[in-house]
């Protein structure tokens, strides 16, 4: 095996050869090829005739009939997109955040930690001890 | 259980055949079995179940799942679950007994274990109920009662 290639090209960075979607190492130098983020890596029709889809960064995505997309990214980002555009995830540390229509917004962080901002900017939160919180100015940024 | 033959008409099953290959009849299979396990352009094992639920492990322990219905669940090493249903509410469940759920409209119930329970509704409006029956009120605008 050869060294490792940045990016997916058309051509293998080491010698020109030229490169299939498919192909792991160049057919000519056997340079290794890595996947481009951006292009799907494979498409694999599940046992409920779902297709799920693997892109080059690993990210892992299934569509479903009513229009959700699942999808577990390469660093462990576990999402879910709602027909309507809204999104609910969880994010490596285990915070999880979910969108509303009326622009709310309400997280869960990973020691247990609950917000909920408005679109007026009040926030409303529950501490990990129960303690409860109210505020009315706009957060700086996300709590 | 998969069966190796088609019970109609005895041809042999391959593992990952839906239908047999003689007659066309549907073969059950066990949903928990491993139907293909493939691993993705950064080294991380897939396993796709044969009832179509999706894995991902991670080197520092976790695992999501993508479930047959669309639902997701997360599982910590430390024992932390988080779930985005179905019906588009979510929850974490912690170690310690604490439960967290986000409805489909927002309203949010946290759970201690021995202690409150308290809910935020859909306007802010948060609402402790303790044990003892008590109850605490913090209105959107701020006030408090008793």
């Amino acid at each position: 095996m050869g060294e490792k290639v940045t990016m997916r090209t058309a051509e293998c960075l080491a010698c020109g050869e030229m490169i299939e979607p498919g192909d792991e190492t160049c057919n000519y130098c056997e340079t290794i090829i890595e996947a481009d983020p951006y292009e799907i890596w494979q498409v694999i029709k599940l046992p409920n005739g779902n297709d799920l889809t693997i892109y080059g960064d690993a990210l892992t995505q299934v569509e479903f009939p009513d229009g959700r997309e699942a999808s577990i990214h390469g660093n462990g980002l576990t999402m879910v997109e709602f027909r309507d555009g809204r999104e609910a995830s969880i994010d490596w540390t285990g915070t999880m955040t979910f969108e509303f229509r009326d622009g709310r917004t309400a997280w869960i962080h990973g020691n247990g930690t609950t917000s909920v901002s408005f679109p007026d900017g009040r926030r409303v939160w529950i501490s990990k001890d129960g303690t409860t919180g109210f505020s009315e100015s706009p957060p700086l940024s996300s709590p | 259980m998969r069966p190796t033959e088609c019970p109609e008409c005895g041809e042999m099953i391959e593992a990952t055949d839906l239908n047999c290959n003689n007659c066309g009849k549907f073969i059950a299979s066990d949903p928990d079995e491993v139907s293909q396990t493939i691993q993705l352009p950064n080294g991380n094992d897939l396993t796709i179940y044969n009832d179509a639920t999706t894995t991902v492990r991670f080197p520092d322990g976790r695992t999501a799942w993508i479930n047959n219905s669309g639902s997701t669940y997360v599982q910590f090493p430390d024992r932390r679950e988080a779930w985005i249903y179905d019906d588009e509410s979510t929850s974490v469940e912690f170690p310690d007994g604490r439960s967290v759920l986000v409805m489909k409209d927002g309203t949010t119930r946290v759970k201690f274990p021995d202690g409150p329970t308290v809910w935020i509704s859909e306007d802010g409006t948060t609402n402790a109920k303790f044990p003892d029956t008590s109850e605490v009120f913090i209105y959107k605008d701020g006030t408090t009662s008793f």
